[in-house]
């Protein structure tokens, strides 16, 4: 492996993201091209860690950074079964949305911005799952936070977008707002804020405070996860955001939440999680009916891919709330699965908007033989989501239900299980509205599928949709939640 | 085994196939049509060779290979006598239909896109029966629905047909939720999928009953097999999404993956049942009922489609109700051979009587281009006609054709399980018993009618269509169609005679012999009531549609006409029963709500954070206009106080009070001075004078103070 690896891969993007922004006007035309090799250096780094990481060897650098008498702090990278997924697929999704934005964002305004704000987020992202300690943690959800509030307040496509971006912004800063308590209390009570003793050290939290450390944490992540009923943010930001942005916040950006619960509540507050699971799991359920049903009313390709989002990262709660092995392994898988179909789905809408220029469902149709590609890639993320063999989305739906059972909730996932079938619906017939039935007059001519440089990416996400469909082992090999 | 890795590669080679398709298409379009058929005669091929295996009892395997590791998560396959028969038939009746399908879709433009699905689907298909576990066998089941869907919008320009699809997919899915849930329950009970190891350890069953879930998790079992084989009440799919799908795959009976599955599972649950189970024995009286009334309910729509495929699908779906009531008499039965036997000998025998009425349908619409069972008559064609008669005489229960021995067949079980019942004293499952076998007696009548309904318009002579524009078919059409009759032939006419030698591929699921000889089969099912009331029931079904459609002596429009109860029955029976209607009143109902919740309760979520936020804002005025102006108010108060103060202070004590002092006390010294100037005189007398007086004062101060006087 590659020294430093992990610093690499987050350090690459910031050092890239000045350049650009620096040298942003001698370079205006290569741009988006250095981004993305920016951010696929980003990538090798990261899977320059594969040799370890197949051996269940965890990878921990730390280097100096705060040294007073009162508190001592290092600055740290762990990469291990849970985070290296997760930040791999990160950084793959982050990479192939530069790669998408080169065509999509052509003439668009201030380009050395957008693709600066974009590597800060991706580094961002990076950074919260690969962090070591619960401060730097913090440092990098905020982080995060600030250039994904820009890219939706300055490059947003409607009038509202400012209002948009600052209802997100005030959104997931409170919520992070309530995690910083929760991470000072567990400071106050332990006197640390490492990962890696934070499983020792929890017991140390009095049993009359844990639930409200707890809680305070859950609110944190939830915001950023999205579950009902604090998701208003998500649908408005997704649908704003420009395509490349939207992949990256659906995609990735919401499932820093799901990372954070698996790392700091299953390992650190499992009795707690076992204690409150049943609540967990029904506000699980929850959010994935509520959000399919409201991706069923909606009739902007985007918006209602949002809600879908909301009712995935509902599948993904469930599966971290049931509290059981299988149930966080399908989760975390899901949030592979999840991340590669979702960006897939939204770059097949980012290039039906870009084709056609139309949003709305209901003007669109019979594109099946004017974008082949794309519909072919569509429909492969949607089945894939709805859980169908053999595709991705299967095995990682399948261990989260599975989860659900071993730990003794039948009728809770009954009811889960069952209402997948609302996935199915409203993704088949969002396809089947779009891609099916008659072309309408306006569209006949001028539509075909998105120049290469769009479709490159599409195609990438659906071959590893199939591919991690027909063999699941590539990824869970990979892949192990500490519990 | 005659071929080495059969098992695998008979649902290898199809999906291989259909791997390739998109790259021998993109070369040359008709390449994928030849490929399609090498890989599924091979497919056909390493199937058949394992037939020998089974009757010589060599090979009852159970092979496997890991495929997620660190898990239970196996592909495997099981080769025994219900699998390997099924995947022969399927395989059989794919070959015959992609032979037929070669000219059939020849001019089509997506071929490619057809040969994909129809490859996938028959590896679907085999994986399912092939399967020894039950997560692969779900994914062949899914794979199954998804090329049923992708076939059903084949045609996806056509919005009706698209509407098709996304149907077919959305019933089927419900279906296969169902079975994913009984699946993932089983799952955790027994800690194994494997189908063997389920069958040999029963042990989950008990902890599933007494944890009072049995019940549920068979029917929700059941319930993927129900969408699957189109029965009562998620029949409406099949009808629609075959007569929408290019009409050269109907032949492959999708739906019979729904029966083998129950087959399948049948052994396990019976020994559940055996051993007294709880939920049991209720499960297996739904599963009759289930079957008993499709078998009447599609028999009964059957009767008025114009449509062909429709009127064939309904029938399919019919006689896969006379199986699923097989199976569930099976299971009710102490000894389950009878009606396992009866269940498995119709599956087998129907899916080519099935295959060649659909072949026959898709050759002679083919020819006179149309669908509609009125637009046939006069249609000349020897291959057709004869064709069409062997299948619709089977289906309609004429002896001797195979569907009069099966449907009495499993009448005479039904009849024996009722007489079992009523020596155990179980009364309840005795009248449940006959109540089922007058349903299955009414449905063979029906199943008379329609079936020939079906022939006599299929060969209508002389009706508008003598001149009427015939296609050339294409000889490869033929020869399929004539190989399917042969077989269907054999099968047909020597069906008791084969029910021996069946019974015998058996043995080793069913231990011992039930039908060793013709006689005992003959024994067992001619000298009953159920032949005599068959008889009965097919003379008085046949013989209206004898009369109606095949004589031509009475007019059926003007008899409905005349007869009011008959036009609202066939209104009634014309729009399905109204359970369509009600399952697209059901989807329309859900967008509905959901448009209701996004209005209500999503936007007043949204503007609940817009109040939140907006009450921050007007709070924050409030407080602004109300608290920090006054508070800011007040500064200035008590700043001007001090001002005021300072100022008053300024004027009082400082200029009129210290300052003024200061002046005074400038002004006293100046003028004392001025004064005392006066003094200074310059005499020196008074000088002196002055100078002996203070020496005086100061010697009495010092006589006073200094000390000397004590």
């Amino acid at each position: 492996m590659i020294p430093n690896a992990s610093l690499l891969a987050i350090i690459l993007p910031v050092i890239s993201a000045f350049f650009i922004y620096i040298f942003g006007k001698y370079t205006e035309k290569y741009v988006g091209w250095i981004a993305t090799v920016a951010a696929s250096l980003s990538v090798c780094m990261i899977l320059s860690m594969v040799p370890d990481v197949i051996k269940h060897k965890p990878i921990h650098d730390t280097y100096a950074w705060i040294r007073t008498p009162s508190l001592s702090l290092r600055l740290g990278f762990m990469v291990d079964g849970l985070s290296f997924c997760i930040a791999l697929v990160v950084a793959v999704v982050s990479a192939l949305s530069c790669l998408y934005s080169i065509k999509y964002m052509e003439n668009k305004r201030g380009q050395a911005g957008y693709y600066a704000n974009l590597l800060l987020f991706m580094s961002g992202m990076i950074g919260v799952i690969l962090s070591a300690n619960l401060i730097q943690f913090y440092l990098f959800w905020e982080l995060m936070l600030i250039p994904s509030y820009f890219l939706i307040a300055s490059w947003g496509v409607s009038k509202k977008r400012l209002t948009i971006g600052f209802k997100y912004f005030i959104f997931t800063h409170i919520g992070a707002l309530f995690m910083l308590m929760g991470i000072l209390s567990i400071y106050v009570f332990t006197g640390t804020f490492d990962f890696v003793e934070l499983p020792q050290v929890s017991f140390d939290i009095p049993s009359t405070s844990i639930l409200t450390v707890f809680v305070l944490l859950l609110i944190g992540f939830c915001v950023k996860m999205a579950i009902f009923p604090v998701h208003t943010w998500l649908p408005d930001a997704h649908t704003e955001a420009p395509t490349p942005i939207s992949i990256m916040l659906s995609g990735v950006m919401i499932k820093c939440g799901a990372y954070a619960f698996a790392r700091i509540f299953l390992s650190g507050f499992g009795k707690t999680v076992f204690q409150v699971s049943n609540t967990l799991a029904i506000l699980g359920v929850i959010t994935m009916i509520y959000g399919g049903l409201m991706a069923l009313a909606q009739t902007d390709i985007k918006r209602l891919l949002a809600y879908s989002s909301i009712s995935q990262m509902g599948y993904i709660f469930f599966g971290l709330g049931v509290y059981s092995t299988m149930g966080a392994n399908g989760a975390i898988f899901h949030v592979v699965n999840h991340a590669i179909c979702k960006s897939l789905l939204f770059m097949c809408a980012g290039a039906i908007i870009h084709q056609t220029g139309i949003r709305d469902i209901r003007k669109l149709g019979g594109l099946a033989n004017k974008m082949p590609v794309v519909c072919v890639a569509a429909l492969i993320g949607a089945l894939s989501l709805a859980g169908t063999p053999p595709l991705n989305g299967f095995w990682s739906e399948w261990m989260i239900f599975s989860g659900g059972i071993f730990s003794g909730k039948i009728l809770i996932t009954t009811v889960a299980v069952v209402s997948t079938a609302i996935t199915a619906g409203y993704y088949l017939w969002f396809l089947w509205r779009v891609f099916f039935g008659t072309t309408p007059e306006k569209l006949e001519i001028i539509t075909r599928d998105p120049p290469w440089l769009m479709r490159i990416p599409i195609i990438i996400l659906t071959v590893l949709a199939v591919v991690i469909g027909i063999w699941p082992d590539i990824v869970l090999r990979l892949l192990s939640v500490p519990f | 085994m005659l071929l080495p890795y059969a098992p695998w590669l008979c649902w290898l080679i199809p999906i291989i196939g259909t791997a390739v398709t998109p790259l021998v298409g993109a070369i040359r379009r008709k390449f994928s049509s030849y490929l399609a058929v090498l890989s599924i005669g091979m497919s056909a091929l390493f199937s058949l060779s394992m037939i020998p295996d089974i009757y010589l009892g060599t090979a009852q395997l159970d092979l496997t290979i890991p495929w997620i590791s660190n898990s239970i998560i196996q592909v495997g396959v099981c080769i025994d006598p219900l699998s390997v028969l099924m995947v022969s038939v399927i395989t059989c009746i794919g070959f015959l239909v992609t032979i037929f399908s070669v000219a059939y879709m020849q001019k089509e433009p997506s071929l490619t896109r057809f040969w994909f699905l129809i490859q996938l689907f028959i590896g679907g298909y085999v994986v399912i029966v092939m399967a020894d576990n039950l997560l692969f066998m779900f994914i062949g089941w899914e794979i199954v629905g998804i090329c049923c869907t992708g076939l059903a919008a084949f045609w996806y320009k056509d919005p009706k047909k698209a509407h098709i699809g996304l149907k077919t997919f959305l019933v089927l899915h419900i279906a296969d939720v169902l079975l994913l849930a009984s699946i993932l329950i089983i799952y955790t009970y027994s800690g194994t999928l494997n189908i063997t190891e389920l069958s040999q350890n029963n042990n989950w069953m008990g902890e599933l009953s007494r944890a009072g879930l049995l019940f549920i998790t068979a029917l929700m079992f059941f319930g993927g097999a129900v969408g699957k084989a189109a029965q009562f009440p998620l029949q409406e799919w099949l009808p629609d999404a075959l007569a929408a799908s290019p009409s050269c795959f109907n032949a492959l009976t999708e739906c019979l993956a729904g029966p083998f599955l129950m087959a399948r599972v049948l052994p396990i649950f019976h020994e559940a049942s055996l051993m007294g189970y709880s939920g049991m024995v209720n499960f297996f009286i739904v599963m009759t009922f289930v079957g008993a009334l499709t078998a009447i309910i599609s028999a009964l729509i059957a009767m008025v489609q114009v449509n062909i495929f429709k009127a064939l699908s309904y029938s399919i779906s019919s006689v896969i109700g006379y199986m699923m009531a097989a199976f569930g008499l099976a299971g009710l039965m102490t000894d389950m051979s009878w009606g396992y036997l009866a269940g498995t000998f119709l599956l087998m025998v129907d899916a080519f009587v099935s295959a060649l009425l659909f072949l026959t349908a898709a050759y002679i619409s083919y020819a006179v281009g149309s669908d509609n069972l009125h637009h046939m008559g006069g249609f000349k064609s020897r291959i057709a006609h004869r064709s069409f008669e062997v299948g619709a005489l089977a289906l309609a229960g004429i002896p001797p054709l195979s569907g009069f021995w099966c449907t009495n067949w499993i009448q005479t079980v039904a009849w024996d399980f009722a007489a079992e019942a009523g020596i155990k004293g179980q009364f309840m499952l005795m009248i449940s018993g006959y109540v089922i076998f007058a349903l299955l007696i009414i449905g063979a009548g029906i199943t008379a009618f329609y079936g020939l309904r079906m022939m006599g318009l299929v060969f209508k002579k002389g009706s508008k269509s003598e001149e009427k524009m015939v296609k050339k078919i294409p000889s490869l059409m033929r020869i399929s169609l004539v190989a399917t009759l042969a077989i269907t032939i054999f099968l047909d006419f020597l069906a008791l005679l084969l029910i021996p030698s069946f019974n015998k591929f058996f043995l080793s699921i069913l231990g011992t012999p039930t039908f060793s000889n013709i006689a005992d089969v003959l024994m067992y099912i001619v000298p009953s009531i159920s032949t005599v009331l068959t008889c009965v029931a097919v003379a008085v079904g046949g013989y209206p549609a004898y009369q109606l459609y095949v004589a031509g002596r009475v007019n059926p429009v003007k008899l409905i006409e005349e007869h009011r109860f008959l036009g609202k029955v066939y209104v009634f029976l014309w729009k399905r029963c109204y359970i369509d209607a009600f399952y697209h009143k059901v989807a329309d109902g859900t967008i509905a709500f959901s448009n209701i919740v996004h209005r209500r309760l999503e936007l007043s979520i949204d503007s609940l954070n817009y109040a939140v936020a907006s009450f921050f804002r007007k709070s924050s005025k409030f407080v602004y206009t109300y608290l920090e102006l006054n508070i800011d108010a007040s500064n200035y108060g008590v700043a001007g106080l001090f001002r005021r103060l300072s100022s008053l202070m300024y004027k009082y004590p400082e200029l009129r009070g210290i300052d003024a002092l200061n002046y005074f006390l400038a002004r006293f010294v100046t003028s004392f001075a001025r004064r005392f100037r006066k003094t200074h005189t310059g005499v020196l007398s008074y000088n002196m004078l002055t100078a002996f007086v203070g020496a005086i004062i100061l010697i009495i101060l010092l006589l006073l103070f200094g000390g000397i006087i004590p």
